[in-house]
Parts: C-alpha cells; sequence; structure tokens
C-alpha cells in the first residue's frame, strides 16, 4: 500500500469549505495527506527528517525556559582590600560568572541581578555592565549597562536585555566597579548579592486557551491505542483517491480520529477538550503516569516509543559559585583561609588533588532517553578561573548522579584571556528519567599543583543538548 | 491561496460519521480546520501567508512548548535553587551551605530563614478546575545532614508572597538521620507552593527543636508533574 501523505503542508481553501460548496476528493485527499505528514513529523516515523525539536522557524517553538534562577544571599562587602586589580583588591568584579547553555532557536537573554545596596554604593558608584563572551572563540558577543530598578524594600534590580545570541555555550558577566565605591575604616561596604536570573526576553498571554472547554459533552472519537502504538493513526491508502472514486463516510471518520488522536498527543490535554484522556504514559502496570513510562503517548521527546522523534536541548540547572575579577584576579588573596577581599562570596578553590567532589545539587529529570550508556544528552558545562602561570589543563573533572557518571573532561583554555579562564564538557551524563535526583561534580589532578588557588570553579551549568 | 480556518479547532461527534449521515459543511470545515491548527500547533509556524488561526501560547508565540495543557505534556525539571556545599574547610576553599540551622529545644527553636526569595517561573496557563496546572504547583526539594547521626526531624515552611497577600503556610517535616549528605525523607510529602507565571516572591523557614545541627547544601523548586496535579 502506497500511504498518501504530503511532502509539505498543502492546506485547504476556505473556499473549498464553503457553504453549498460540492465536497471534492482532492479536498480529502489533501487534508488526509496534510494530517499523515503532522504525524510523522510529531513522531519521526515513516522516514521524516523534519521533526520537532523545538528550535523555531517551523521545527517547534522554542522551549523559552529560564537559564538561570539561582538565590544567593552572600555580602559583596570587601574586607581591607588590598591594590586595585591584586587578588583581594578593588576593581572591575565580576559579581556572579556563570557558563550558559544557550539552546538554539533562542537569541535573547535579560539579565536580572537583585541586591541590596549599602553605604556609598549606587549605580553611579558602581557603574554596573554586563558582557556575554562566546565559549568556543572568546569572542565579546555585547557589552551593555545595565539600569537599576527599586524593587522596593532595600533591594535593587540591575537589568540589562541581549539580542541576536548564538547558541552554544556563553559566559554572562555582570560586573561592577568596586575602586570607586569610597572605603571606611577597613570594609568597602557594597552590599548583598541576593539571586540572579536570566532569562530569554519573551512576552507574556494571560490563560490563553484553544477550543472547547472540558465542560463540552461531546463524543472523544479517539481509537485507544494498540500495545505497541504510542497515538492510533489510520493510514490511507493513496489508491482510494482515484478519479470518480467516492467520499466515503470511512475516510472522513478516520480523519476525523487521526486529528483527535494528534490534537490529545500534542497538546496534552483530553482530546476533543472532554473531560478524560484516552492516552495515558503506560507500561502496562501499576497507575497510569505514575511510573517511568515505558510508552509514552505523549509528544513529550521521550523516544520510548518513537525512536527517531525530535530530541530537544533543556536546561536544567546553572550556578555561579562566586565573584571573580575582571582582569582575571581572584576577589581574595591566596591564602587558606584568605583574609582580604570579598570574603563571603568569592570563587572558591579545590584544596586536595586527589577526586573530590566540589558541589551537590537536588534536580529533577525529564523522561528523556537514553538516560544510560555513552549516548546521553545531559551534559555540564564548568566555567574555571586561575593564576595565568597555572596547569589547569592537569585537571580532570566529572558530573556523577546517583545513577552513574559522565565521562572526564579536561579544561581547555578560552582564548583571548591570558590562560586566566578555563571550560570543561563534561559529556555523557548518566541519569535517572523521569525521577529525581542529585548532581555532584567532582575534580582531580595529576601531580601536585603550582600553588594556592591554581583554579576557582566560578560556575557550572546542567543541561540537555543534543 | 487562503487557507480555511473555519471551523478550527470545532470537534465533531461521531454521529456525524454514521452510515448515511449528512455531508454537512461544518463536517469538512471541522476536519479541514483542525487540520491547520494541530500543524500550527505541533511547528509553531502558519501553513499559509495569512495570519495564525491558533492563539499565542503563554510565552506570546505559536505552538506548543511543553508548558503543561494544551500547550503541550510538561517536563520535569528544577525551577529554582540555592546551591551549597557539603564540607567547607577540607577540599574546597571558600564555600558554605546553602542554610545552617542550629540545635534548639522545644520551647525555643532555631529558625533557619530564606526571605524574599525572588524567582521567575515560565508563563502557563491555568487548567480547569479541579486539575491545577503543572507550573502551578512546585515542590521543594533538599539535600543536607547533620552534625551527628541520630534522626532529626525539622520542620520545613513555605509560601508565596502575592502583593501583600501571603498565600498560606504549607508545613511539611523533613527527617535527617545522617552525617553525609542526603535526600531527607518527607514522611507527610514534600511541602509546595502555589507562583504564577512570572516573579513570585517566596519566604522559607526551617525549624529546628533537636540537639542537633542541620546544615542544608541544596534547596530547589521542581516542577514535577506533566500534564495535571490533580
Amino acid at each position: 500500500m502506497t500511504r498518501k501523505k504530503n511532502t509539505t503542508f498543502q492546506g485547504i481553501s476556505v473556499f473549498d469549505v464553503d457553504v453549498d460548496q460540492p465536497t471534492f476528493g482532492r479536498v480529502v485527499e489533501a487534508g488526509i495527506g496534510d494530517t499523515a505528514l503532522i504525524f510523522d513529523r510529531a513522531t519521526g516515523e515513516n522516514g521524516e527528517t523534519s521533526v520537532i525539536d523545538h528550535t523555531g522557524s517551523g521545527s517547534g517553538c522554542p522551549l523559552g525556559l529560564p537559564l538561570v534562577n539561582q538565590r544567593i544571599g552572600r555580602s559583596l562587602n570587601l574586607t581591607t582590600p588590598a591594590a586595585k586589580d591584586a587578588n583581594g583588591g578593588t576593581g572591575l568584579m565580576i559579581i556572579a560568572p556563570y557558563v550558559i547553555a544557550m539552546p538554539p532557536g533562542e537569541d535573547t537573554l535579560v539579565v536580572e541581578v537583585f541586591m541590596s545596596l549599602e553605604g556609598n554604593a549606587t549605580v553611579d558608584t558602581l557603574g554596573p555592565y554586563c558582557r556575554i563572551i562566546e565559549q568556543s572563540t572568546g569572542d565579546e558577543l555585547d557589552n551593555r549597562d545595565m539600569i537599576a530598578v527599586d524593587m522596593g524594600d532595600g533591594l535593587t534590580m540591575f537589568t540589562t536585555t541581549f539580542s541576536g545570541l548564538t547558541p552554544g555555550y556563553l559566559f554572562v558577566f555582570p560586573t561592577i566597579d568596586t575602586e570607586r565605591v569610597a572605603g571606611g575604616s577597613s570594609t568597602v561596604a557594597i552590599g548583598a548579592l541576593e539571586q540572579v536570573i536570566i532569562r530569554h526576553d519573551l512576552g507574556m498571554a494571560l490563560n490563553p486557551t484553544i477550543g472547547q472547554s472540558e465542560t463540552t459533552a461531546l463524543r472523544i472519537g479517539v481509537q485507544t491505542p494498540g500495545a505497541t502504538e504510542g497515538l492510533f493513526h489510520r493510514n490511507i491508502a493513496t489508491a482510494m483517491f482515484a478519479d470518480e472514486d467516492a467520499v466515503d463516510s470511512y475516510m472522513l471518520a478516520s480523519w476525523n480520529q487521526n486529528l483527535n488522536a494528534l490534537d490529545e498527543f500534542i497538546t496534552g490535554r483530553p482530546a476533543a477538550g472532554g473531560p478524560t484522556y484516552v492516552h495515558v504514559d503506560h507500561d502496562g502496570a501499576g497507575s497510569p503516569d505514575t511510573v517511568d513510562p515505558a510508552r509514552s503517548r505523549f509528544e513529550a521527546h521521550t523516544r520510548s516509543l518513537y525512536a527517531n522523534e525530535g530530541q530537544v536541548a533543556l536546561p536544567i540547572l546553572c550556578e555561579s559559585w562566586g565573584a571573580w575579577m575582571d582582569v582575571g584576579k581572584f576577589t581574595v588573596d591566596l591564602a587558606e583561609p584568605p583574609t582580604l577581599g570579598c570574603l563571603e562570596w568569592y570563587a572558591p578553590w579545590q584544596m586536595p588533588t586527589t577526586t573530590t567532589y566540589l558541589r551537590s545539587a537536588k534536580v529533577i529529570f525529564p523522561d528523556f532517553s537514553p538516560a544510560t550508556g555513552a549516548s546521553t544528552n545531559l551534559k555540564m558545562g564548568v566555567l574555571i578561573g586561575s593564576d595565568s602561570s597555572a596547569a589547569v589543563s592537569n585537571w580532570a573533572f566529572r558530573a556523577t548522579t546517583d545513577t552513574g557518571i559522565g565521562d572526564a573532561g579536561t579544561p581547555v583554555a578560552v582564548t583571548g584571556f591570558s590562560n586566566t579562564l578555563w571550560f570543561v564538557e563534561i559529556t555523557n551524563i548518566e541519569f535517572t528519567a523521569d525521577s529525581e535526583d542529585l548532581v555532584r561534580v567532582r575534580g582531580a589532578r595529576s601531580g601536585a599543583k603550582t600553588g594556592i588557588g591554581e583554579l576557582a570553579i566560578l560556575s557550572w551549568c546542567l543541561a540537555f543538548k543534543p | 491561496m487562503t487557507q480555511s480556518k473555519a471551523g478550527s479547532y470545532t470537534f465533531l461527534p461521531d454521529s456525524a460519521f454514521v452510515a448515511e449521515a449528512k455531508a454537512t459543511a461544518d463536517v469538512i470545515q471541522s476536519l479541514a480546520g483542525r487540520t491547520r491548527c494541530e500543524y500550527e500547533l505541533l511547528t509553531g509556524a502558519s501553513p499559509g501567508a495569512d495570519t495564525f488561526a491558533t492563539p499565542l501560547n503563554p510565552d506570546a508565540r505559536h505552538g506548543h512548548n511543553h508548558r503543561g495543557p494544551p500547550w503541550g505534556s510538561a517536563f520535569l525539571h528544577p525551577v529554582a535553587w540555592c546551591g551549597g556545599k557539603q564540607v567547607t574547610n577540607v577540599d574546597l576553599q571558600g564555600e558554605r551551605q546553602v542554610m545552617t540551622v542550629v540545635a534548639g529545644t522545644a520551647t525555643n527553636p532555631a529558625v533557619g530563614r530564606l526571605m524574599n526569595w525572588v524567582i521567575w517561573c515560565a508563563p502557563f496557563a491555568d487548567l480547569p478546575a479541579p486539575r491545577i496546572a503543572p507550573y502551578r504547583k512546585l515542590y521543594l526539594g533538599g539535600l543536607g545532614y547533620l552534625d551527628s547521626a541520630t534522626t532529626t526531624d525539622v520542620a520545613v515552611r513555605v509560601r508565596a508572597r502575592d502583593f501583600g497577600e501571603d498565600t498560606a503556610w504549607v508545613e511539611k517535616t523533613w527527617t535527617f538521620t545522617s552525617t553525609t549528605e542526603q535526600v531527607p525523607t518527607a514522611p507527610d510529602g514534600n511541602p509546595f507552593v502555589l507562583v504564577k507565571p512570572g516573579y513570585t516572591c517566596i519566604d522559607l523557614t526551617v525549624s529546628n527543636q533537636t540537639a542537633r545541627e542541620v546544615r542544608l547544601t541544596s534547596i530547589a523548586l521542581l516542577q514535577v508533574v506533566k500534564r495535571s496535579h490533580v
């Protein structure tokens, strides 16, 4: 049987569906062919390569999830700072450096830094601005001043917006000038860094709905899928549209049922706006949708039933670990423990060279696959700062979850930063799909360090990156 | 060609397809319109040169974006977080816990506070009652450990602050047992908070009436369901 499917969406003219207009066979043929195309693009079945991966431009709406939503609550006050641009001194301070995984299809960022200012720290003295650096080239993509918004209760938000950015790993550096804040006694009072939000510049539509409400009493007309099917879809042969062949109720009913199944599959709501689902995520045992589904009957990029379903980029977690100076210096003096500079919030450094867990985070993972083995899409990026004479490439970093471990990654110097900025990507991290988990990063070095603070961890991010 | 939007999203009863049913115009209009709508919802693109038949999604864009029904099955992922470190001064110079709650007593509990925690929740559409949209209700998850290995319960309370009209506190128990980092058990479920699309300001307290010190190394707000909390 040659299956009727359109290679591109044809649509149906408004004139062909007007009242008193005959219903031509070509109209039904076009609609059934379009529906088959929608099914194939949603599932990746029947050799369809133009699948939905949420990269925009007709490949699915970008997901638009925020990248950073971090509560920090640390003081930026400087204790007896040393000379300008020295370790533990004053100067241009990157108050919260971030490495983010910019997803394909998005090109904007809104950077919001919430601070409780004190002393002589004002927007005029601090002169806040933000830089975007591309990881692969070290190029500065943009550099913009930040405006101050009074949020009340002593909270100030510094914010700016970027556009025209590229996908991949980007470094986001919100920066203030600590030299211009007048010092008093031994402390330069700046204030507290409360939280940072980095998101895309999007609108907001309030409670948009589609179609009928769930109170409409209509028959659903959705066929229950077979045991190995994701959703019901009836294929119609092209031979059924031969010249002068009648359009029968079988075609129309099939078309209708295919659309209803797709509606529930794509929207995630009960088909035809009814009160109950026909589809369930279910592995045949236990309560529906409460177990890690072996068969996902919703468009969720799980690849549990459709092996060629599109895979998506999804941010999981992104944190800054502490402040860093823009000239590649530490915000504290290199002592253990430090006594000068930004003592409450500075990029920390690993002390032993043996395998050491550095950070833990509580997370939950979506139902993506594969979740184990050598080809998961879960990756971690780690941004590192160092003294220019440090041998950071002798370190190796790995990420672990309760499920397993990722590949080892070695830091590589970022171009144009005189050996003071390094990046490492950890790939193929194993995880438990559809479950809460925790993630850790650990570091180890071959041989002894070159000195205190050979490397400082500035930021980490965890994301699915197909 | 001006593509049909007529009958967009008007579903049809099965009676429209029984033998000898009249092939009225609304049948073909519905099928044509819904085909176009499903294409738009799937791809985020309009198939014709004219305007969209489907409305904007919560991000004011077109197409499904997995923000919960009817905009697609939602993904499970962390929404907001506070991060920390398990042990200071031994393996990492310069890191601290998210919150340390010192020992307290029943009459004088020690309370750790995280106030004015501003989060950004990606916009979402509410569901008809009694269903609750996935992103409307976020659950708290955490990691932590004790200064001595004795089973220890702490009371975790969380609420959203909503333009002066605060939501009610939700209080649950977290139980820690170990001096190494662990996920606490939650015998009566994890605490949750009801958030809005966009900014929500959250308050959180951890109350300790025991003789142990509780050190929290990670706190996160998690999106935990795919289509509805009910």
